[in-house]
């Protein structure tokens, strides 16, 4: 991890120094926002709408009204957003030629991609840590599932990091920024709705393709269930694309 | 050789084989964390754990070493409801490791799905030994209670009551009593109708006679039909309606039951949604029916249900629910005049009792001792509560358990909060279930929220304005300062 630091604070510094971080953490937190008010005021009218009709009461709570469809829109939001967060993580020093300079620091090539990696990863923690807002709100106006709230932020956090990781990998591949915001957005799209396709499959293909399936490890951690294998899942894909990432910038070594 | 170790062939080889045995290792690593799962449910209410009941039953298998097969035919296109089977399959399995399961598509696998009969999908078979339950639909309550049936020897009978304008079984409406029917049949009883004009006795199969809201009193011979099964040992539940049938609530009393003509108004309910004439019920007493009851119930038009007291000889009663402290009772001319407020002349203050259950020593009230039910009673004869709880199978008891609203348990409003619950529970009870009786499976408690002009104002101002304002500004100060500096020359 020699100069692993070094890499970290110069990308931390890249994301505020530049309009990307203020712009993607903006448009995240109004977008967010948005879906946790229209969410409360459904919550607040179906509440009114219980008073003439007790029978419609049950599952009228902050966690089946507010919290659930809230963390489902953010993992859509996030979707569209992470590949603006890692576009530029390597096709920009690619594309300045900076990345020839980069390699002959004294910086390995792990630290480069988890400095990256992590500063991306950090601008996203950021960015969920100001959403805490909605919790507190919620926490004034009535009692909440915390157990719910916290393993789905759990969930959205390892998805991030996967599509973070997945980003930093086409953006290690391309040096045209546009195209690795465009790729990482397709393919983490492909991981999202692969599941889809099961149901036309035969049952080995089709249980391969739902282990492979994002959308269906999302579902637990919203439902508030966390399991070892859908941990994992995020941390593997996590693992798989950052070993991809390393593999990619040595090549930049010996391809000269 | 070492020219071709350093060629761009032979690197990118490596390269691709490194990528392959890395792929390797982490698939094999999941496909270890999936074969062998591991889950904590964090959620507050637990609804993604077995309810107790459920782990109740599926301990008795244990403790008897009784393996449980599970064929599951499910179509494969129905991933969703698969995946919901198998997490709910995987919660018993967890308990009781002899808890098999396997997955068939019907149409892959003919042979086994034409051997096991299989016509509509999915279906769910249970085998343990040579006893077989099906299921159509799978939740948890409905899997437990075939488990429970499997263990079973006999199927009880609920008898309804017809003939006096009581909630009828049969009709689906929102005044209907279909809901509770098909709920008391999911708990594993049969159900049927029963006209005492039309038979001189209660039949000898009946396990509960339901008297659902009578809007008259029955005859007296069915009167004498009912206490004569009451005091064999048999077991009834009644649901009143206010100012009615007071020959049926004269009868009550025999069992230790005070009704007067009232219902009950409530302060509290409308604060949680309710009208003034739908009391909440959050207070219960120490009893099976009740036992870790933590959510309240809606009696709606409810008259009260107090104890005799002292009790008749022979009986032992306690009160099973009570009102709010803000509730009070009112008379009917105060109802028809449409001023509900107190009146200490006409009505009590609460809480008011609404249910109250009973159980009445066989041979103290036959039908000839119940008429003189209204005897002398000292007080060495009066129970302590746990005694009524500690019931005995070796002196069969009769069991009375009386609610001061029938529409409780009607369709409208049998799903609102604990209403199911409090009524499946009394008929397990009546039925000498004490095993089924627990919390149903349960997902959030109900919490409505209605935002005031501020607080919505607030929800959408900090969220939607205010948190990102701060780093859109922040932005442009950026971009503004660094430009400056551009400017300046400041940077390159």
């Amino acid at each position: 991890m020699n100069g692993f630091v070094a890499i970290f604070r110069k990308e931390m510094a890249n994301f505020f120094v530049s309009p990307i971080a203020y712009a993607v953490i903006g448009i995240f937190l109004i977008i967010a926002g948005f879906f946790f008010w229209a969410n409360l005021s459904l919550l607040s009218l179906v509440s009114l709408q219980a008073a003439n009709d007790p029978s419609i009461m049950t599952r009228i709570n902050l966690t089946d009204v507010v919290i659930r469809p809230m963390v489902q829109n953010m993992s859509i939001i996030l979707l569209f957003l992470t590949p603006l967060l890692t576009m530029r993580l390597f096709s920009e020093e690619k594309k300045s030629g900076t990345i020839e300079l980069l390699l002959t620091y004294p910086v390995n090539d792990f630290g480069i991609v988890m400095g990256k990696f992590l500063a991306a990863v950090t601008v996203l923690l950021i960015m969920m840590g100001c959403t805490l807002t909605f919790a507190i709100i919620m926490a004034t106006l009535g009692s909440f599932d915390i157990g719910v709230f916290f393993s789905s932020y759990l969930g959205l956090i390892l998805m991030g990091a996967s599509f973070i990781a997945l980003g930093a990998f086409i953006s290690s591949v391309t040096e045209n920024q546009i195209v690795a915001a465009a790729i990482s957005f397709g393919a983490a799209l492909m991981f999202w709705i692969i599941s889809w396709t099961s149901s036309f499959t035969g049952p080995t293909m089709a249980a391969i393709i739902r282990q492979t399936s994002i959308l269906e490890r999302l579902d637990s951690f919203f439902k508030g269930v966390i399991t070892v294998s859908d941990v994992t899942y995020f941390l593997f894909f996590t693992a798989f694309f950052l070993f991809l990432s390393f593999r990619s910038v040595e090549t930049q070594r010996w391809r000269g | 050789m070492s020219d071709f170790f350093k060629s761009r062939t032979a690197k990118g080889g490596g390269l691709a084989f490194g990528i392959i045995i890395f792929l390797a290792i982490i698939v094999a690593l999941q496909y270890i964390a999936v074969q062998n799962p591991k889950r904590w449910d964090v959620t507050n209410s637990g609804s993604h754990t077995l309810a107790p009941q459920s782990r109740q039953v599926i301990e008795t298998f244990k403790d008897k070493d009784l393996p449980v097969e599970v064929l599951a035919f499910y179509e494969t296109k129905d991933q969703r409801g698969r995946e919901h089977t198998q997490d709910l399959l995987d919660r018993y399995r967890d308990v009781w490791k002899n808890f098999t399961y396997t997955f068939y598509d019907p149409d892959r696998d003919r042979a086994l799905a034409l051997q096991n009969k299989i016509d509509s999908y999915p279906t769910v078979i249970l085998k343990v030994g040579p006893k077989t339950e099906r299921l159509n639909q799978l939740d948890e309550e409905s899997l437990t209670n075939a488990l429970t049936r499997l263990l079973r020897t006999e199927v009880k009978k609920v008898y309804f009551l017809k003939g006096h304008g009581e909630l009828d079984p049969a009709d689906t409406g929102v005044q209907g009593f279909s809901v509770a029917k098909d709920q008391i049949e999911k708990q594993n009883y049969t159900t049927s109708d029963l006209i005492l004009l039309e038979t001189p006795k209660v039949p000898d199969d009946c396990a509960i006679l339901v008297i659902a809201g009578p809007k008259t009193d029955p005859m007296d011979n069915e009167f004498s039909a009912i206490e004569d099964y009451v005091g064999k040992g048999g077991s009834l539940l009644v649901t009143l309606n206010p100012f009615k049938t007071p020959k049926l609530c004269e009868v009550l009393k025999k069992y230790g039951f005070e009704t007067t003509g009232d219902i009950v108004v409530d302060r509290m309910s409308q604060a949680l949604g309710g009208d003034y004439l739908m009391p909440v019920i959050t207070t219960y007493a120490q009893f099976p029916i009740t036992r870790n009851f933590t959510v309240a119930s809606f009696f709606p038009q409810t008259r009260s249900v107090r104890v005799v007291s002292p009790n008749p000889p022979g009986v032992q009663a306690i009160e099973l629910a009570k009102t709010s402290p803000v509730s009070w009772t009112i008379d009917e001319q105060q109802l028809n005049s449409g001023v509900a407020d107190f009146n200490e002349k006409t009505g009590k203050k609460g809480p008011i009792p609404v249910m109250a259950v009973s159980t009445i020593t066989a041979k103290a009230l036959g039908p000839k001792a119940a008429t003189d039910s209204n005897a002398k009673s000292s007080d060495k004869d009066q129970p302590q509560k746990s005694d009524v709880a500690n019931d005995t199978k070796t002196n069969k008891k009769g069991r009375v358990v009386v609610a001061g609203s029938s529409l409780f348990a009607a369709n409208r409003f049998f799903k609102l909060q604990g209403n199911g619950d409090l009524f499946l529970n009394s008929i397990s009870w009546l039925a000498e279930d004490e095993n089924l009786i627990a919390i149903r499976p349960k997902s959030e408690n109900a919490q409505p929220i209605v935002l005031t002009g501020n607080q919505s104002l607030i929800s959408f101002v900090i969220p939607v304005i205010i948190v990102p304002l701060i780093w859109i500004l922040a932005g442009v100060a950026v971009f503004v300062y660094r430009r400056k500096l551009a400017r300046a020359g400041g940077l390159d």
